[in-house]
């Protein structure tokens, strides 16, 4: 199956070139990065593209820094990069784990986490890892303004984000990534490399005194766009991270986020797996906080 | 002289002839397959399961630069249905009905996927330019998708002038069974539905048709089977043979079985290219391949079996409903492969009575191809599960089960006509035993239960067909089922085989290579396999139903021999050994030379035999006809040949999610004698794949409007290799008794075996749970279902 | 509608003017005509046939257009054996029957060899990296040997001609 015509093809070598083309094309283009999304929804037709603007050639979007705790990465830093940084392997195992869930050796070696989160799929990895880790976006305009957007502020819906149609996204950053802070994700797919039936990212922080300071639990797989947990990260919140709290913030993790029935998987199914992976996930990423057994 | 000599090349795990160009990306598929002038030719697919065309506008798609033509059902209208005696199956039974089609939707559709326009244009881009300009106006018909709602009176008629949606039945009943079940101490009553699952090769179909006055139709083909859709094509075309050729290119990307059928697109691409001029190829999409080929299993089960106190069975009964699809795929037409699987219900199990009862559905889903296990995927888990649930409520461990009922003396004729030859399951099932440490494991696992460990253990066990001979094929499909090789000498002193088969991924090159080299004296290197062309290959029914290694590779071997006296009479005049010599034409072929037994200082090469008998003839012996070639056809001596395999795993369960997660698998073959055991152990470990990804990923669903939902890869699921164990081969052989090598076909009989392996497994594991697994396929949602129903009935 | 452009595959280069929606696979495939790489989807990108080397990493080229290639070094199955001398993993493949129909082959060979520049007799890792490649006939058990004696033969090799193995095209 093969694309609509393409009218244009840009490979712009500057963020401010590519933004005036994107003011210039207007609604017609599409902005291309690791194109593992897009490029199977052009084959199928189901979405077409006038314009597209390659920024896969833009210098500087792929960068990883580490600063005050705060993991920043580029526009551009692809999949497999995540996976191989040892530092984010340090810093924020959960992102590692979601990458790892994410397709297959060749897809992680183009799909971008920005590109990721732009495309919005509800079903896919990054997005639940970026709402447990609070992620936050910076967008850039065509004026040259950036502004940055909170995760629970980014999706609208599946496929539906706050990025205007004039804005590139220029980073994500990843607070929290601390010491004494850990995460875990898992994705439940139908199959392996098939997309989630349900997925889990929890992320933790403990104070010297061994109790939990704060914690990011998001739920993935769902009709819409990953949800937080936030009766269930109530709970967590100040405690020891003891069995009874770890499962009752389990249980309220499975009673707060409404599942569905699809031919995959029932609603029924789908809370038990949030109770069973919120448990799990929290127990690891408690561990990987270097909280005590 | 000969026969009795070992064949040294038999046996050996040498490096295959044709992986050389598959390594370095010089394979020659299909869709590398390019003639001057060629155009592209695509379908438009109805996304409605029942519809009426009303009316289809395409003056928009033929205005486009680069689009030749397009075609339609009503092309068609007036031609004849594709069907006919010739591709329609004759089985014992009630055939009443044949549906009526035409190689593109006339009228209707009957489900989604339909091919209802064909488009040709310049490339392969603007085809679906066209595509997308194509209007169609459907009225959409409420569809029957599911075997047993199609079976209600009030159903939907998927060809309302049948009356009711059934295509077959057939029923068979051997022995006492009625009486059986009366004195059974236990009956085990289990209905058992088997999902729509089967296989995708990873090369699509595909075709190039090319046609001039003089050659008449040359059709490349992905076809496992050239000269049977030859004969087809040149039917429903009206053409004389002479002028429809068919090739299969010379390597194929795998089948399965999907590519044995004799398919409408096939057609459609052979008549555009006779009507335009221009040579016209197809190549097939994944979302057509998803949506038209590949589909099987999809049976339920109503099982009954009686067992005696100490789990002896005394008889089974089993009520068959299979959905076949809309029924338009000649050859199989859907209802060829649940008959054999019917008749392979008691597996290699003793079983002294059986009462079969097969029903055939018609419904708005695709038509089921054949896949490996041809049919009897389904009932071979059937008939295990009702086995497990009877072990487990006559508290017997699975293995003893097994022993107890596993045929133990050669040859076993089942009540339902299936002729067992030979085997040692026995054997097997003590060595499969070993490989999983079977009584130390059963320990471990009752401590680990007590932690909440859930493992388990699994055994399978099958019987596998060795192909299926004329007597069965010529009445099943109306085609011979002989094997068939020509052995021919070149000048140089090398061999051509040329086989009738059509090879994809089994490695005819090499096994025929060996088999022929050593009946001849001469190296794997000095013989060449060819294939694939219906107008330089001896005649043959194509390469389906595990028959490479028992029948095709039997009639080289016969031809090879064949050849042996006429080389020893020609190496006995060139040596000038008097006519009167006792042993004259006592040659032994070793090494490239002819030797003469009684004195082996005499001796010629194979190089210049072959040299006089083609090039020289004037140094054959005086009135000895020229060349040196033979054609054999070898038809199996006995009714059926098969063999028999067990395959044994252990599993972890993790009750709270329904995971699990495969720790160890192995497979005691037996492949007789065989040829290349490398190869062998190939054959099984894909097998096994399939087997478990059938069981536990793979389904083509359909929504409730008959549409599917699987049409990708990211949908169906092939498993990958995250997905699938290391699969350990032991080989037990019983040599057949019926081929000339002893050797015996091998891939039909794996999937099913093990999927029944997992299964019993999974059940094993969750025993402390009473778990029983009456249904497939087997998710995590559904080991987690079963266990949460077990704890709220304790 | 259309791009000029020039990609380097094997080696050699390649100049068309390509429309630009067209696949990269199909540039290899009908472009420069080197047909060993494969395509067994149709949009989805799943089953990894086509995956190709582009400047040493693993791509599916049927998820990229032509356009975004311009100017990039591209490694095909053509290019895997050396001046006719097979790549230690062909013949691993070879003597371990690491195939069968041949279909996924190009792309299981190509996503290797980007594995075994750091490689590993994990058998969790080799079946990580086989993970992007759909093979239905072999059951990737003979696969997962054709690696591990693959990664032995690379072990066996003097480092010299190890580093050659994988050094860019142009600087062999």
């Amino acid at each position: 199956m093969y694309p609509k015509p393409i009218e244009n093809y840009f490979a712009p070598t500057s963020l401010d070139d590519a933004l005036k083309l994107l003011n210039e094309y207007g609604g017609g283009a599409r902005l291309l990065s690791g194109g593992q999304s897009l490029m199977p929804l052009l084959k199928a037709r189901g979405a077409s593209a006038e314009t597209i603007i390659d920024i896969n050639r833009i210098p500087g979007l792929a960068g990883i820094e580490h600063v005050n705790g705060e993991l920043r990465l580029g526009a551009m830093v692809r999949h497999a990069a995540v996976l191989r940084d040892p530092l984010i392997g340090r810093v924020c195992p959960l992102l590692q784990d979601a990458v790892r869930s994410i397709g297959d050796p060749q897809v992680r070696n183009r799909g971008t986490i920005a590109g990721s989160l732009v495309f919005a799929d509800a079903l896919s990895d990054i997005p639940v890892a970026a709402v447990a880790l609070r992620a936050s976006v910076t967008a850039v305009g065509s004026s040259g303004e950036s502004r940055i957007v909170g995760i629970d502020e980014f999706f609208i819906g599946p496929r539906k984000t706050t990025i205007r149609e004039d804005e590139i996204v220029r980073e994500v950053c990843f607070p929290g990534c601390i010491e004494n802070s850990g995460g875990a994700y898992i994705k439940h797919a139908h199959v392996t490399n098939g997309y989630a039936l349900l997925s889990v990212g929890v992320q933790l922080t403990i104070d010297d005194g061994g109790n939990c300071s704060a914690a990011g639990i998001a739920i993935g797989g769902l009709e819409s766009m990953p949800a937080r947990a936030t009766t269930a990260e109530a709970h967590l919140v100040g405690s020891t991270l003891d069995g009874r709290t770890v499962a009752q913030a389990a249980q309220a993790a499975a009673d707060e986020i409404a599942t569905y029935t699809d031919f995959r998987a029932s609603a029924e199914y789908r809370r038990n797996l949030i109770e069973q992976y919120v448990g799990q996930m929290t127990e690891r990423a408690r561990q990987r906080a270097g909280g005590s057994s | 002289m000969g026969a009795e000599m070992k064949n040294p090349w038999v046996g050996k795990s040498i490096k295959r002839k044709e992986d050389e160009r598959l390594l370095k990306g010089q394979g020659q598929y299909m869709v590398d397959l390019i003639v001057p002038r060629m155009s592209h030719l695509g379908f438009v697919r109805s996304p409605h399961a029942s519809a009426t065309i009303k009316a289809i506008d395409a003056s928009k798609a033929l205005a486009l630069p680069g689009v030749d033509t397009v075609m339609t059902g009503e092309d068609f209208r007036g031609w004849k249905s594709v069907l006919s005696d010739n591709s329609i199956p004759n089985l014992p039974g009630d055939i009443t009905k044949r549906p009526e089609y035409w190689p593109l939707a006339l009228d209707d559709v009957k489900y989604a996927g339909d091919a209802v326009a064909a488009v040709v244009a310049r490339d392969k881009y603007t085809i679906e330019d066209a595509m997308d300009l194509i209007d169609i106006e459907y009225d959409v018909h409420i569809p029957v998708l599911d075997a047993e709602e199609a079976l209600k009176p009030d159903a939907p008629l998927v060809f309302p002038e049948w009356g009711d949606n059934i295509i077959y039945h057939q029923s068979m009943k051997s022995g006492d069974v009625d009486g059986a079940f009366a004195a059974a101490d236990l009956v085990v009553r289990e209905r058992v539905p088997v999902h729509r699952t089967g296989g995708q090769p990873m090369e699509m179909r595909g075709c190039l048709a090319k046609y001039d006055a003089a050659d008449g139709l040359v059709l490349w083909l992905t076809t496992q089977r050239p000269h049977i859709i030859r004969n087809l094509l040149a039917e429903y075309l009206d053409l004389p043979l002479d002028k429809v050729r068919v090739i299969q290119p010379k390597d194929m990307g795998g089948a399965f079985g999907t590519k044995a059928p004799f398919y409408r697109e096939d057609i459609v691409a052979s008549r555009l290219a006779m009507e335009l001029g221009r040579p016209v190829k197809w190549i097939e999409n994944r979302v057509e391949s998803l949506t038209n080929m590949g589909q099987e299993r999809d049976q339920v089960h109503y099982m009954e079996v009686a067992f005696k106190r100490d789990g002896s069975i005394l008889a089974m009964r089993d009520k068959i409903i299979s959905n076949i699809g809309d029924a338009r795929t000649a050859i199989y037409v859907g209802f060829a492969m649940p008959f054999v699987g019917s008749m392979y219900m008691t597996n290699g199990n003793e079983v002294p009575a059986a009462e079969v009862d097969l029903t055939c559905v018609v419904t708005n889903k695709a038509c089921i191809t054949p896949v490996r296990a041809f049919g009897s995927y389904a009932g071979r888990i059937a008939f295990d599960r009702v086995l497990n649930i009877a072990a487990r409520k006559l508290e017997l461990d699975q293995l003893e089960m097994r022993r107890k009922h596993c045929i133990k003396t050669f040859p076993y004729d089942t009540p339902l006509g299936v002729h067992v030859d030979s085997g040692d399951f026995m054997g097997s099932l003590e060595l499969a035993a070993e490989q999983v440490d079977y009584d130390r494991f059963r320990e471990r696992q009752i401590i680990a239960w007590g932690k909440g460990q859930y493992l388990g253990v699994g055994i399978g066990m099958g019987i596998e067909l060795s192909g299926m001979r004329s007597e069965v094929l010529v009445r099943m499909e109306h085609m011979p089922g002989f094997g068939s090789a020509t052995v021919r000498f070149d000048a140089h002193g090398k061999v051509q085989v040329s086989e009738g088969d059509s090879p994809h991924g089994q490695g005819h090159e090499t096994t025929f290579a060996q088999a022929v080299a050593g009946e001849l004296g001469l190296t794997p290197d000095d013989v060449y396999v060819t294939y694939g062309d219906t107008m330089s290959t001896p005649f043959s029914c194509g390469t389906l139903g595990s028959r490479g290694a028992s029948y095709t590779i039997s009639a080289a071997v016969m031809a090879a021999r064949a050849l042996r006296p006429k080389m020893s009479a020609i190496a006995a005049h060139m040596l000038e050994l008097p006519e009167e010599t006792p042993q004259r034409e006592d040659f032994l072929f070793l090494d490239g030379e002819a030797i003469w037994i009684p004195d082996d200082s005499k001796r010629v090469s194979i190089k210049k035999i072959a040299h006089v008998a083609l090039q020289a003839p004037i140094h054959l012996p005086p009135g000895m006809e020229a060349g040196l070639d033979h054609t054999s056809y070898y038809e199996a001596p006995s009714t059926g040949m098969h063999s028999c395999s067990v395959h044994a795993c252990t599993v972890e369960v993790f009750p709270e999610t329904g995971r699990f997660q495969i720790m160890k698998y192995a497979v005691i073959d037996d492949s007789g004698v065989p040829i290349n055991p490398m190869l062998v152990r190939g054959q099984i470990n894909g097998g096994v794949g399939m087997g478990i990804g059938n069981a536990t990923m793979e389904e083509y669903l359909y929504d409730a409007q008959g549409r599917q939902l699987t049409s990708t890869l990211r949908d169906y699921c092939i498993p990958s290799a995250l997905d699938l164990p290391y699969v350990d081969v032991v080989h037990h052989n019983s040599p057949s008794p019926h081929t000339p090598l002893g050797s015996k076909g091998k891939g039909e009989g794996v999937p099913g075996t093990s999927s029944s392996c997992l299964v019993n497994a999974i059940e094993n594991a969750l025993l402390p749970f009473g778990v029983e697994v009456t249904s497939l396929p087997l998710r995590p949602e559904k080991i987690w279902r079963l266990v949460q129903a077990a704890k709220a009935a304790t | 509608m259309s791009t000029q452009i020039e990609i380097t595959i094997n080696g050699d280069r390649y100049q068309g003017t390509v429309e630009n929606r067209t696949l990269l696979v199909d540039f290899i495939r009908e472009t420069a005509e080197l047909t060993g790489t494969h395509v067994g989807c149709a949009s989805e990108g799943r089953c990894g046939a086509c995956t190709v080397l582009m400047n040493g990493e693993a791509v599916k080229s049927c998820l990229l257009l032509a356009v975004q290639a311009d100017g990039f070094e591209v490694q095909t199955i053509e290019g895997l054996a050396n001046n006719g001398k097979l790549h230690p993993l062909q013949e691993a493949f070879w003597e371990n029957h690491g195939l069968q129909c041949g279909y996924c082959t190009p792309g299981m060979l190509m996503a290797l060899s980007e594995f075994l520049k750091n490689p590993s007799r994990d058998e969790h890792e080799i079946r990580t990296a086989m993970s992007g490649v759909l093979c239905p006939c072999t059951g990737y058990v003979h696969i997962v040997d054709s690696v591990k004696a693959a990664v032995d033969k690379l072990e066996a090799m003097d480092p010299h001609d190890r580093e050659q193995l994988f050094a860019p095209i142009g600087e062999v």
